[in-house]
């Protein structure tokens, strides 16, 4: 049987928008994956917390707030501290470009623009998730 | 009369071609500042004065802020819109663990009356009017902003503005909640009821579709859920005395802009006359300013795309003007920058001209509701109001706004609809121009502003120096009245304006009335 | 393959990521669970498991939140497992129960793990067996188990538990609902949320009347509980009677041959979802014409792959 790609919706900080969180979430169900989300305003500590007693491939984080190179880079952090490991890295929301190439320096594997399509993210999963789960 | 689906794509939701049958002219629209105010509330509307162009502004310190406004003063703005970063619209001083990385990020940081007073240093507060997005804390931050004017020794009665203190559409879409619904409505009327008195000119409250909206609803949710909002705050005003023509002239409200032109026009439209029947028939209002749905608008950040950013001064463009054309009392136009970070000064300016060029040479300002009986926008208008209603019927059968929030109602309909929007670019049954279709290979690069990690310092160092030079034994002392006072039903206004010019805190305020009042434990439905 | 030795050690140890990577080995039939769940199978029990059941909209995540803090003023360690469904469709599912679980529990003595139930009830019965093993190996003291909350699958809770509490809602036709035939037996404790919001009076009658057929009235009235899950109230008497419970009732027997017929009942049930299986049926569909042909013609196959009934 196929193993299920499970994957942590989260939303480290203060900024209550949701909208996109939310969609990827339903989206990434749609593509066959479990997704736990954690509702708003999470800490990064608890986040890592919550991905290592999930056991989940993927952590994606969204903020719209500015605060992603402080808060997302803290999960980073706080994933490695609890000693969750082998977890794909995602990051999404208004992140500009020169933050980005420093996200990416500190554990995250992409970071997904406003406007990207929920395939293509859900495809990017898949690929770099499947092997490792050994799944055709 | 049909309901639109929200659920199908925009086109074949739409009638084609409209006609004379489908409106009439003495029940639906009457005269421009006449009941049911269909076509604006004011009789000549921007023939005797345009709209208040605000743009919403802050980030970083408060003196960094203070120079955005002068600046923006000084590019002929008319009107003071704030933005408080994230720590201090939940009620969290600088020094918050909470606030760690979010201090001065998505607005000012505000934790005593030190920060207000540098945030409007030189700008005499009796010449502008400020608008404040502030709501889970807005009675506090009010009160902020009061003690600043008596400091400038200008009379309360003087002050003009808004606070958006909106909290049911943070339960809704926004989020930045902190007390459960009771006791957030009871600070709600204590404004209300302090402004009738001491505060007249102030807007006590702006009523917000447009984070309804951002979060993904329809048009006609947007309306439904706002004025389903605005119900249930007249409501608690009438609960606890208050006379609906006392208090019912100063609420406001505040709507999207999104792109279709001719249906965004309509909405507005619609939102007046559905308020206006609300008021008269259901509340039995008499002033007809208690019937006049007065309301600011802001385009909509959801729809700019980081790809192609220039594109968006178009959008921009094309919300504006419904907005305008929809009667607006006041607006703010988007930086075509805000999908990729905060606005520059430059990109602040276009916005700031677009309103001006539309205001000044595009001629939409010369009649009144230009677009009053267009068949098309006649049919829309009705269509929206039809389709609002039939959702504040249900809403009303469910118990009323807030049982239908906790139940997860409203929620639930937004998502649907976001849901499907998202589906609906996917499938390119709706086009995003640069984003499904006709899009670029390189796309241009824009100087994006950067908070700098010196605001968080410097905050944090004059929030030190006022809790140290502040009167600690005055501040345990009205800490403690207010620990008392939480829990009985008295007026809290006199007091947080006590606070405010003893330097206490908005974190030490919002912390006793957390643990008198708790916190709210969002429902989340997906 | 994993050295299973390692993790056992590990899961022994209250390693928490060796616990949350256990229970996913186990979920996917990945190499080596079935040498990791002999191993735990035969460990002295420890884990006092809570089941949890009622109508969706009962509110028993919030319940569950309510219940935790309590638990933990006498229990080192507790665990939380909250079963929601997987889409039929997609075979993904939107996990929700931890958004209601509060951010205030240390990460170091409560585990919380949302379960999808996958292809069949069978298969996530069948985990969840499994996943209780791992719990008690790693010396949790308390675990609550969250169920779907419809349909068979809380008849069937009652295998997995030591003790089985059903929520109930007073004024949402509960009254009717619980009279009804099994949902009443598999309860230990009737628990009546929402008190606040309905009077609990006639549906704590029904209960009562209901019960008294059984037990002494004093038994009785201690088998039902008010709650008001919004407003954090009831739940130290809850808590107190759950110890009570525990202490008198302690663990539901096991045996092998009951644990055996559990594991095999829910086997049969994931079988029929899988690939190869489904193959076959649909192989079968080409040769008959009615439903009871069909169901005759798997029966027999059954039979011989399971073994004659009648030896």
């Amino acid at each position: 049987m196929a193993k299920k790609i499970r994957v942590l919706i989260a939303k480290p900080g203060l900024d209550g928008h949701d909208r996109g969180a939310k969609v990827v979430a339903k989206a990434f169900m749609e593509a066959g994956m479990e997704v736990i989300y954690t509702g708003i305003r999470k800490t990064p500590e608890q986040i890592a917390h919550i991905a290592l007693q999930e056991d989940v491939d993927v952590v994606g984080l969204s903020s719209l707030s500015g605060g992603h190179n402080t808060l997302f880079v803290d999960v980073a952090r706080w994933l490695a501290k609890v000693g969750k490991k082998d977890v794909l890295l995602l990051g999404g929301g208004i992140v500009p470009e020169e933050d980005v190439l420093y996200l990416k320096q500190n554990g995250f594997a992409e970071i997904f623009a406003p406007g990207t399509d929920t395939k293509t993210i859900a495809e990017y999963i898949i690929s770099r998730v499947y092997p490792k789960l050994g799944n055709e | 009369m049909g309901t639109k689906d929200p659920q199908k794509p925009p086109q074949e939701a739409i009638k084609p071609l409209c006609g004379p049958k489908d409106f009439s002219y003495q029940e639906k629209l009457g005269e421009p500042g006449e009941y049911p105010f269909t076509r604006g509330v004011w009789p000549t509307m921007y023939r005797s004065k345009l709209w208040t162009m605000r743009q919403y502004a802050g980030f970083g310190t408060a003196e960094e802020s203070n120079q955005r406004y002068k600046y923006l003063l000084s590019q002929g703005q008319t009107g003071l819109s704030v933005a408080f970063d994230l720590p201090t619209q939940l009620g969290y001083d600088s020094d918050h663990p909470l606030a760690r990385g979010e201090v001065g990020k998505v607005g000012v940081a505000i934790s005593t009356l030190a920060d207000m007073e540098a945030l409007f240093a030189d700008i005499p507060l009796d010449k502008v009017s400020t608008s404040m997005t502030i709501n889970a804390p807005a009675a506090v931050l009010l009160a902020f902003y009061l003690a600043v004017g008596e400091k400038q020794g200008i009379a309360k009665a003087q002050l003009t503005g808004t606070i958006q203190n909106d909290i049911l559409k943070e339960y809704i879409a926004r989020g930045t909640y902190i007390f459960p619904p009771k006791p957030s409505l009871r600070l709600i009327t204590d404004v209300f009821a302090y402004c009738t008195q001491e505060v007249p000119q102030w807007n006590t409250i702006s009523i917000s579709g447009y984070h309804i909206r951002e979060a993904g609803s329809t048009a006609a949710q947007e309306v439904a859920f706002t004025l389903a909002d605005g119900i249930t705050y007249v409501e608690a005003a009438l609960n606890v005395g208050l006379e609906i023509d006392s208090f019912a002239p100063r609420l406001s409200f505040f709507f999207n802009a999104h792109n279709d032109l001719f249906a965004e026009a309509a909405k507005f439209r619609a939102a007046r006359r559905l308020w206006a029947k609300i008021m008269k028939e259901r509340f039995k209002a008499r002033s007809p300013k208690s019937q006049m749905l007065r309301f600011h608008t802001q385009t909509a950040g959801s729809a700019l795309t980081a790809q192609q950013p220039e594109n968006n001064v178009a959008r921009v463009t094309l919300q504006a003007l419904a907005a305008v054309l929809g009667g607006t009392q006041s607006l703010h136009t988007n930086s075509k920058d805000e999908a990729l970070g905060l606005p520059t000064e430059e990109s602040v300016r276009t916005a700031l001209r677009t309103q001006q060029i539309i205001a000044y040479e595009s001629g939409g300002t010369n009649a009144v509701d230009p677009l009053g009986g267009s068949y098309y926008v006649e049919h829309l208008t009705d269509t929206i109001e039809a389709a609002a209603q039939n959702y504040l019927n249900i809403i009303d059968k469910m118990g009323g706004t807030i049982a239908a929030i906790e139940g997860g109602y409203i929620q639930q309909e937004i998502q649907k609809s976001a849901y499907q929007y998202q589906k609906d670019i996917e499938s390119e049954q709706r086009v995003v121009v640069g984003v499904n279709r006709f899009q670029a290979q390189e796309n241009t690069k824009l100087t994006i502003l950067k908070v700098s990690e010196e605001a968080e310092r410097h905050q944090l160092a004059r929030l030190n120096k006022v809790r140290r030079e502040r009167d600690a034994q005055k501040v345990q002392k009205i800490l403690a009245t207010l620990e008392e006072k939480a829990r009985t039903h008295e007026n809290l206004m006199p007091l947080f304006l006590e606070a405010s010019h003893q330097y206490v805190s908005l974190g030490e305020i919002c912390g006793v009335l957390r643990k008198i009042f708790g916190e709210y434990q969002e429902k989340v439905v997906l | 393959m994993e050295d299973i030795d390692q993790l056992l050690q590990k899961i022994r140890s209250q390693n928490m990521a060796a616990i949350a990577h256990a229970i996913t080995l186990v979920e996917n039939r990945d190499d080596g669970y079935l040498t990791l769940l002999d191993k735990l199978y035969n460990l002295p029990r420890h884990s006092f498991v809570v089941g949890i059941t009622g109508a969706p909209g009962s509110g028993k995540s919030t319940f569950v939140n309510q219940l935790v803090p309590q638990a933990l003023e006498t229990q080192k360690k507790v665990a939380v497992i909250a079963i929601d469904p997987s889409s039929r469709f997609t075979g993904g599912a939107l996990l929700g129960d931890r958004i209601r679980f509060s951010d205030a529990f240390p990460f170091d003595r409560v585990f919380f793990r949302s379960l999808a139930s996958r292809s069949s009830l069978g298969a996530v019965s069948s985990a969840l067996f499994s996943i209780l093993q791992i719990f008690n190996g790693a010396l949790f003291d308390c675990i609550f188990v969250e169920s779907v909350g419809a349909g068979q699958n809380d008849l069937d809770i009652k295998d997995y538990v030591d003790m089985v509490l059903l929520f109930l809602v007073s004024g949402m036709g509960d009254e009717v609902q619980c009279m009804k035939a099994g949902i009443m037996e598999i309860a230990d404790l009737f628990v009546i949320n929402k008190i606040d919001l309905y009077p609990p009076a006639p549906l704590f009658l029904a209960l009562l009347n209901h019960l008294s057929l059984h037990l002494s009235s004093e038994t009785a009235q201690s088998r039902i509980v008010q709650t008001d899950a919004l407003h954090n109230t009831g739940f130290t008497e809850l808590w107190h009677t759950i110890e009570n419970f525990r202490q008198t009732c302690r663990y539901q027997k096991r045996s092998l041959e009951k644990d055996t017929a559990l594991l095999l009942k829910n086997e049969v049930e994931r079988l029929f979802t899988e690939k190869h299986i489904q193959k076959k049926l649909q192989e079968l569909l080409s040769l008959g014409t009615s439903p009871y042909q069909m169901v005759e013609k798997m029966q027999k196959l059954l039979e011989e792959m399971l073994g004659d009934p009648h030896d």
